[in-house]
């Protein structure tokens, strides 16, 4: 496994067209090893969420090449895009986007539903988890 | 064979009968009569009903019996009853049950099982040929039908040319049912009607659940996203969809069915000759 775990360069990400253009990610480069917290930083309209989104595959770049673990992501298909979205990246959103008909743990455990795992267990491996951050009594909880 | 109209009988005169049975091809032929009828009821009203008289020798055409004996027509005023959506206007009969036709006695001699209902919502009663026209008030040609039964298969088409040298056509049953099916759909306001209704049910229906189901994606865009996101392939994505635009319309179409089934029942209590009926089989 290589030690970079993000390596981007060149990034281009601009929205709209003609006089209503706005750039969001003029030439950025990024590079983040793995065990490093990386925290990305800067006023609000800066780029940050923009930035976010084209490194994890979510939002494609004009320009420039993101490379995960050795993997360009934009290189990929798009299902090849989902599965490695699913495998190698774990996402909290800003707005939270959780599901309010489901538990604390059937939110957690979505990823691991998604990757085909058996219902209970993945149910078992998000209360595990909730309980690592101390959130356990939540489990059966709704929004 | 007839005169060429559908929803009537024209009645033919009794030498077409010989003529016909003097067809090259035809192994025998037997006169049909149709005509209609005013039974009085019990309670002193009247109810149209539909006579059909079959020839006295071979009863050919008769339907097949659910209760009684076919040979006890021959009996005095003897009649056989179809049991089918209409039989209740008669009051439910049963074999042996008398009734008033045209200021004749009538008897309930069988109960018939039929294929389909009768198209005009009156009960129909079978009789012999010779009573039908005996208690039925009558033009002067009283034969409605010639029934034909050709030597062969082969021999239809030169019956039919003969037929129609007389003047008259020749059908065969499926040609018969086709041209009665075909009168009704095409040349009535029915099957235009229904389509009609049909169409607009369907276009008002899509809309409705069109944009439910557009203002349904809408609310949940954000989560969508957020699934696609985590990870979830849009093909995924549009079978989560599918499914519950399936369950939904199997739902809706379940509770729209049976909704309707309940409200013609509970009609049906209130007024027994309201037309529509409910069948779980093509009976």
């Amino acid at each position: 496994m290589p030690e970079t775990a993000i390596q981007a360069s060149g990034l281009v990400k601009s929205f709209g067209e003609g006089e209503a253009k706005t750039m969001a990610l003029k030439d950025v480069g990024l590079e983040a090893q793995f065990g490093e917290m990386v925290y990305i930083v800067g006023p609000s309209g800066s780029g940050k969420t923009t930035l976010l989104s084209v490194l994890t595959g979510i939002l494609k770049p004009n320009a420039g090449r993101v490379l995960l673990e050795g993997v360009d992501i934009w290189g990929l298909s798009a299902d090849q895009l989902a599965d490695f979205r699913l495998a190698k990246i774990g996402f909290v959103f800003q707005d939270y986007h959780l599901f309010p008909r489901l538990t604390t743990a059937e939110n957690v455990a979505i990823p691991l539903i998604l990757r085909d795992k058996d219902w209970g267990e993945s149910i078992h491996e998000a209360e595990k988890y909730l309980d690592v951050v101390g959130l356990k009594s939540r489990a059966e909880l709704y929004r | 064979m007839s005169h060429e109209t559908v929803s009537n009988s024209i009645g033919m005169p009794d030498y077409v009968l010989d003529a016909v049975r003097s067809m090259q091809g035809v192994k025998y032929a037997v006169p049909l009569y149709s005509g209609g009828a005013l039974v009085k009821l019990a309670d002193g009203n009247y109810q149209s009903v539909t006579v059909v008289g079959l020839d006295d020798t071979s009863l050919y055409g008769r339907p097949e019996l659910i209760e009684g004996n076919i040979q006890d027509i021959y009996a005095e005023n003897g009649f056989i009853l179809v049991k089918d959506a209409e039989y209740s206007k008669l009051e439910n009969p049963h074999v042996g049950s008398q009734f008033e036709l045209n200021d004749h006695r009538g008897v309930i001699a069988g109960i018939a099982r039929v294929a389909t209902s009768g198209l005009y919502g009156t009960p129909t009663l079978y009789t012999t040929y010779k009573r039908a026209i005996q208690y039925i008030p009558n033009p002067r040609f009283t034969i409605s039908y010639v029934l034909v039964e050709p030597k062969s298969a082969s021999d239809i088409p030169r019956i039919k040319q003969q037929v129609e040298a007389l003047g008259y056509r020749a059908r065969t049953k499926e040609e018969f049912m086709k041209r009665t099916e075909d009168f009704f759909i095409y040349e009535t306001g029915g099957g235009t009607n229904m389509l009609i209704m049909t169409l607009m049910s369907f276009i008002v229906g899509l809309s409705i659940s069109g944009q439910t189901f557009y203002t349904f994606i809408l609310e949940n865009l954000e989560r969508f996203g957020a699934l696609k996101a985590i990870g979830t392939k849009s093909r995924d994505l549009i079978r989560m969809i599918l499914f519950q635009a399936s369950f939904t319309a199997l739902t809706g179409y379940g509770l729209g069915v049976g909704l309707c089934v309940l409200l013609i029942y509970l009609a049906r209590l209130r007024l027994p000759s309201y037309a529509a009926m409910v069948t779980f089989d093509n009976q």
